[in-house]
């Protein structure tokens, strides 16, 4: 469908600003006293703006915490999954197994496990192991769910890299490890950067095993922080949009920094 | 000679057995342990007793299991049928023939709610359609509604309020997907029939609509599957409540097997939604077995 250019900025300007009022809104929140978040008639925008709950949430050591403990989750499992899905992706593009075919399907089979099903035997097996309550128990967890697509998104990626520059390594006497290492992989860095962003995501974001596998602050991730202010008797609701937003800026930033290749990398193994 | 081919296929497989063994260790063992729960009565929890395929009937005689299987099932085809339209008005917004900077500028920022994790969604959507919230505080000034309603709290409004709140959250991904599918189509295939006289709708629909038929379809499996096993959202918008409005089977589950302990029962309905999922992923994975052959 074409409209014209006019029409189109102004669809997608109110369109795009409808879908970020509730964003907006959260940073709105952020900025004002507690007792003015339902106050009637509602202000849009504070009459006094203030950075209280920031400081507030800067203050609290507890908080600190929690943005220590998802950093620690998150980043050990996008290194895991870095490294193992790499391999594993050049593995699957460039030689054939017995079986094959039915590792790759095994791998997307694995995407559509109900998370809840896991959950029951992570706990009994993480609390009998004593890692109940532990960073290793949730980078465990999150590893697992996060490498079947981490693998088919580097293998889609690697299948699109001539074989000619393997072929020209193997002539120069290199190892499959060296080809892997030093021809196959500089190449790859947009794809791999695509994949890390989206392990990041996803452990960084994750609720479930959060709740399941952990119970006070010494390995409890941010998101559950934001779960518990939420549920306590009166809510305060600027300190927990001050955390939302704190939160979630981190991803934003990487995001807006590498997003070319991570639309790409997202986009280039489906759409074919 | 041959203990040069056994070295090169060890290395071969040194590749892809860390990712692989991980897979395995971390999915087929605790299948097999969900399954093995399911067969055991967890009722005196310290000593499960083998009973076989009872908790699988005592789930169907379950009133629970039913409405939280309709919710699902209301939560998903609803959810999916709105990600995907908005997704697709969005894509046919950004594909038109504008700047390429503003183009990208957009693209990225509509990908904003896709990036927040279901705790920062939840809370937000939760201030929002709370009684004093912004959403009724509009619908009051303007006249839609003449006192505020407490979405979430109400039976009869709340799962659609979570679903709002989910649509916001997944819409972005099925825009980006159907985007890079409108691009690969040639100009020149539109141009012609342009030319050709075809009006604008007779062009999408006839030319653009059946050219990303293959990645719709991808993104609308892929949807399902991921809506069909939302858990975070509905726990911390709702909890399920009120009285079971928005209970779903995982959140279901998971009351079952954390609050309850009722081990077996909870890993009986999990195996019921894995077969549920096995039937929408029959779909995705012929396509990806056609691709792979």
């Amino acid at each position: 469908m074409k409209l014209k250019p006019l029409s189109i900025y102004v669809c997608l300007t109110l369109g795009t600003l409808l879908i970020l009022s509730p964003i907006i809104w959260m940073f709105l929140i952020s900025i004002r006293d507690n007792v003015d978040v339902f106050r009637l008639p509602l202000q849009i925008i504070p009459d006094e703006p203030n950075i209280q709950a920031y400081i507030q949430i800067f203050n609290n050591s507890d908080m600190f915490q929690l943005f220590i403990n998802s950093y620690i989750i998150a980043l050990s499992v996008t290194c895991i999954c870095v490294l193992f899905a790499a391999l594993a992706g050049f593995g699957l593009s460039r030689f054939s197994y017995k079986g094959k075919k039915y590792l790759v399907i095994y791998t997307l089979l694995t995407q559509m496990f109900p998370m809840v099903l896991l959950a029951i035997p992570y706990f009994l097996v993480i609390s009998s192991l004593g890692l109940y309550n532990s960073y290793i128990a949730l980078i465990i967890a999150y590893t697992s769910f996060a490498l079947p697509f981490a693998i088919l998104m580097m293998r889609d990626f690697m299948n699109s890299i001539p074989r000619e520059l393997d072929d020209a390594a193997k002539i120069d006497g290199c190892g499959l490890y060296r080809t892997f290492f030093s021809v196959i992989l500089p190449p790859s860095l947009p794809g791999l950067i695509a994949m890390a962003i989206y392990t990041f995501i996803l452990a960084w974001n994750e609720y479930l095993f959060a709740i399941v596998l952990t119970q006070n602050n010494n390995a409890r991730p941010l998101t559950v922080g934001i779960g518990m202010l939420m549920g306590e008797f009166t809510t305060e609701w600027n300190q927990l949009m001050a955390l939302s937003i704190l939160g979630s800026l981190p991803l934003i930033i990487v995001f807006l920094f590498i997003q070319r290749y991570f639309l790409q990398g997202l986009t280039s193994g489906s759409v074919k | 000679m041959k203990k040069s081919i056994l070295k090169e296929r060890a290395i071969k497989i040194s590749f892809i057995l860390p990712a692989m063994s991980v897979l395995i260790l971390l999915t087929i063992y605790p299948l097999y342990l969900v399954i093995e729960m399911s067969l055991f009565d967890f009722q005196d929890y310290g000593n499960p007793v083998f009973s076989g395929i009872e908790n699988y009937i005592l789930v169907f005689k379950d009133s629970i299991f039913w409405i939280a299987l309709r919710n699902t099932l209301l939560f998903t085809i609803l959810s999916v049928t709105l990600v995907i339209i908005t997704g697709m008005i969005f894509a046919i917004l950004l594909n038109q023939k504008i700047n390429q900077k503003v183009r990208s500028f957009f693209r990225s920022i509509v990908m904003f709610p896709w990036l927040l994790s279901s705790a920062v969604v939840g809370s937000i959507w939760v201030l929002l359609l709370s009684p004093f919230g912004l959403v009724n505080v509009i619908l009051v000034n303007s006249g839609i509604l003449e006192s505020g309603i407490p979405w979430l709290s109400d039976e009869r409004f709340a799962l659609f309020g979570v679903i709002l709140a989910n649509v916001w959250r997944g819409f972005p991904f099925a825009m980006l997907m159907i985007l890079a599918a409108f691009q690969t189509i040639p100009e020149d295939t539109l141009e012609a029939a342009e030319v050709d006289g075809a009006t604008q709708l007779k062009r999408f629909f006839l030319i653009s609509l059946p050219q990303i038929k293959g990645i719709l379809l991808t993104v609308t499996t892929l949807e399902l599957i991921w809506t069909f096993r939302t858990f975070d959202l509905i726990y911390i918008m709702t909890g399920g409540g009120p009285v079971n409005s928005t209970e779903i089977l995982s959140t279901y589950v998971y009351f079952k097997a954390f609050q309850n302990l009722d081990f077996g029962f909870a890993s009986a309905i999990s195996i019921y939604m894995l077969i549920f999922m096995l039937i929408f992923a029959v779909f995705y994975v012929r396509a990806i077995i056609r691709r792979e052959d």
